[in-house]
């Protein structure tokens, strides 16, 4: 199976309508004669395009050969169970852990030559929430990455942050230390920094987990936004209820692509009984047997 | 006791604080990272690595000590972290049997070679303060002490290089990953922290010693902590307080200690000056502003006073509401079996609601004045729009919604109660009252906060 899905028709741009993805007809191009000879298609135009792509730990695959062309102007769900890998593919799209195979592509070119265009909003608990530092502090983080070397974040930075945390409906909070907001104005500080990054795409780990229902809402309307300006949002999400509503395109993950594609036609009973039921349960066990014999 | 000579007291006290200024920025890095642990293993493997250094060139030339000891220093983080790959050990557990391991090794070697050469096991262990001032150097026609200018030296690197990576630095310390993605280079920064940790425990330990620098270190950085929500107060602050213990230290090890304790003498300065850091953030635990043990308790002694306040308008009025009168005493009895409220508190409650002018208690019975009254209203508001609520939305039962609302009738506003209201079913206009569970209505809102949304 290959779960491989359709570029979007037209990148840079005079229709700015969403891609949804239903045009089938994969774009084809002299400059995609090199990703024809690796045997599959993929686009250059794509914000971000996986190919092949394995990351193992400890030898058992934790995702196996993804493909996945995500399509521009979009808000795409990565939807699993747990352990399903969906962290891991964001992470390994960043280049925070290795990979053991496969390639990596943004806007048709290596991630460590585009790093400007990526912007990434790690889970809530991947930090320190005691660390002494305001919210705008943390905001302007963001634009660390504009700056370079040996350049102290100044006005502009601070002017940018702050309507960033304005954003997300913070800037009353702006100098409070983080440790003091709520759970929910914490996820929208990580938010309003990935807004301050200016970045064209965006992952996103778990934004929803554990926040009330108005921000929720004040994200999803941020990540809106944030699409109808003409960047992609992939977001990490567990909740199937809501992910019909928020998402133009899904990925159902399970170690591998089970399917992607537009969320009414992919999300259906059939895929999601495949993404969250049968695990493959010969190859757990093959995996194992590997791991014991390593380890013995 | 001896009196002070600031030829030598005065450049004492100033290598103690130079000690403690050098070690503000990286010992507010690890404390901040929570990686204070690291301090203690730096320290440690410098003994074996200036004992090999020693060992292999001859010279005690701080260039040699340095080179030596943040190789130690290196490879006792980078054994550590291969025993937690390897072995898998907890990384905190290996850590510290690593750098135990090596500070053995090292002191073995030093005890081995000291019969020998100029190297003085218990000097490097607890440094030498005192005869610093006594081994100096003319430096542009001014004789200064050598532990001074080391000192100084490394105080400027850490702050040259913390003025031109901070904004790296920071964002390693808080969240390494989302640096690694801006292209901030998180490794070499850390690199760069056990860098400037490393320089800093060779720079000091001729004159603190190598345990006594993990005082200097991460007491200081701990208490800036207690001061400061911010990363640059938590340096000032562990700045201020190195100098304080600098100074106050050296006065208990040459005032103090010998009128009290060590029969005349002067008692160790260095060994002081840590103990007296400790002292300080001891009482910084108890008298920081908002962390601190006193603020809390102040804290939480007013708002048990407020609650109790409360209760006692709310019980008023509902007295009131049922055309009863109490004297005070009935009341007082009334609130401790009715809120649990200690007597005396119930006391103190009526004393300052009497005197904000809430209740009226100069005749036989206790009264609400018209401001008490209106109070009185919100609270039994808030009170029975909250059992509403807890029975429609959450299905509890009626005999157990009164607690809850006890508690929730305290912290809910205006506003609040507006939109709890709303959910209860309220007409816009007010003009069907509410009834709670137990058939009481509810009080109509007087606060005209209570009709905005």
């Amino acid at each position: 199976m290959n779960a491989a899905p359709v570029p979007p028709s037209d990148p840079h741009g005079d229709s700015h309508a969403p891609t949804h993805g239903d045009s089938h007809a994969p774009t084809h191009g002299d400059s995609h004669a090199q990703s024809r000879a690796a045997g599959c298609e993929h686009s250059d135009t794509s914000p971000l395009s996986i190919h092949a792509l394995t990351v193992a730990y400890q030898r058992r695959p934790v995702l196996w050969d993804v493909d996945l062309d995500i399509p521009s102007q979009s808000i795409v769900g990565v939807i699993g169970p747990n352990g399903a890998g969906k962290s891991t593919l964001l992470k390994a799209c960043l280049g925070l852990i290795p990979i053991s195979s496969g390639r990596i592509r943004v806007f048709g070119k290596p991630y460590e030559e585009q790093r400007a265009l990526v912007g990434y909003v790690p889970q809530r608990e991947s930090v320190d929430w005691d660390f002494p530092v305001s919210a705008l502090e943390v905001v302007m983080m963001g634009t660390f990455g504009q700056l370079g070397w040996f350049h102290r974040a100044g006005k502009r930075e601070r002017a940018h942050a702050c309507e960033a945390l304005d954003a997300v409906g913070l800037a009353d909070e702006a100098h409070q230390q983080i440790g003091q907001l709520s759970g929910g104005q914490q996820q929208r500080v990580f938010l309003a920094r990935a807004l301050a990054q200016s970045a064209q795409v965006y992952l996103m780990d778990e934004p929803f987990a554990s926040v009330d229902a108005a921000t929720e809402q004040a994200i999803i309307a941020v990540l809106r936004r944030m699409r109808g300006e003409g960047r992609t949002v992939i977001v990490v999400h567990h909740d199937l209820e809501t992910a019909r509503e928020y998402f133009d395109w899904v990925v159902l993950l399970n170690t591998r692509v089970v399917a992607a594609g537009p969320t009414a036609t992919t999300m259906t009973h059939e895929r999601l009984r495949q993404t969250y039921g049968g695990r493959l349960t010969l190859l757990d066990e093959a995996a194992q047997r590997i791991q014991k014999a390593q380890l013995g | 006791m001896s009196a002070w000579t600031w030829a030598v007291d005065g450049w004492i006290i100033a290598i103690g604080a130079l000690c403690a200024l050098s070690c503000a920025i990286p010992g507010a890095f690890l404390v901040v990272r929570r990686t204070s642990m690291l301090a203690d293993a730096i320290s440690h493997a410098v003994l074996p690595g200036i004992a090999v250094a020693f060992l292999l060139s001859g010279t005690r030339d701080p260039l040699w000590m340095f080179i030596g000891a943040a190789t130690a220093g290196l490879m006792v983080t980078l054994v550590s972290s291969a025993l937690t790959r390897i072995a898998r050990i907890d990384s905190g557990a290996a850590l510290g049997l690593t750098f135990t391991t090596a500070f053995a090794l090292g002191l073995i070697l030093i005890v081995q070679v000291a019969d020998t050469v100029d190297l003085d096991p218990s000097c490097v262990l607890y440094g030498a303060i005192e005869l610093a001032p006594l081994d100096s150097t003319l430096i542009g026609g001014v004789e200064l002490p050598r532990a001074v200018i080391v000192l100084g030296a490394v105080t400027l690197l850490n702050a040259l290089v913390a003025l031109c990576f901070w904004k790296e630095l920071t964002l390693m310390a808080f969240d390494p990953a989302l640096a690694k993605t801006l292209g901030c280079r998180p490794k070499l920064m850390e690199s760069i922290i056990l860098g400037m940790a490393a320089a800093t425990c060779v720079a000091a330990f001729e004159s603190v010693g190598s345990i006594l620098v993990v005082a200097m270190m991460i007491i200081p950085a701990a208490t800036g902590r207690l001061f400061s929500d911010r990363l640059v107060g938590v340096i000032v602050g562990a700045i201020i307080i190195g100098f304080v213990g600098a100074i106050s230290g050296h006065w208990v090890a040459t005032t103090v200690a010998p009128a009290i304790i060590a029969g005349g003498r002067d008692a160790s300065s260095a060994g002081s000056i840590a103990a007296t850091l400790g002292v300080l953030l001891v009482i910084a635990i108890i008298i920081a502003p908002r962390r601190g043990i006193v603020v809390r308790a102040i804290h939480r002694w007013r708002l048990t006073l407020r609650i109790a306040r409360e209760d006692a308008i709310g019980l008023l009025w509902r007295l009131e509401e049922d055309h009863r009168t109490v004297a005070e005493v009935e009341l007082r009895t009334l609130l401790v079996l009715g809120a649990e409220i200690p007597g005396w508190l119930a006391r103190v409650a009526l004393i300052q609601l009497a005197r904000d002018g809430r209740v009226d208690r100069s005749e036989a019975v206790v009264r609400l004045t018209d401001r008490g009254r209106g109070e009185g209203a919100s609270l039994v508001r808030s009170h029975r729009l909250w059992e509403i609520y807890l029975m429609q939305r959450l299905a509890l039962a009626r005999d157990h919604v009164h607690p809850t609302a006890m508690v929730l009738e305290h912290i809910t506003d205006a506003a609040m109660r507006a939109r709890l209201a709303r959910e209860d079913g309220a007409t816009g206009d007010g003009a069907q009252p509410l009834a709670d569970p137990h058939g009481r209505t509810v009080p109509a809102a007087i606060n005209p906060r209570d009709h905005s949304v």
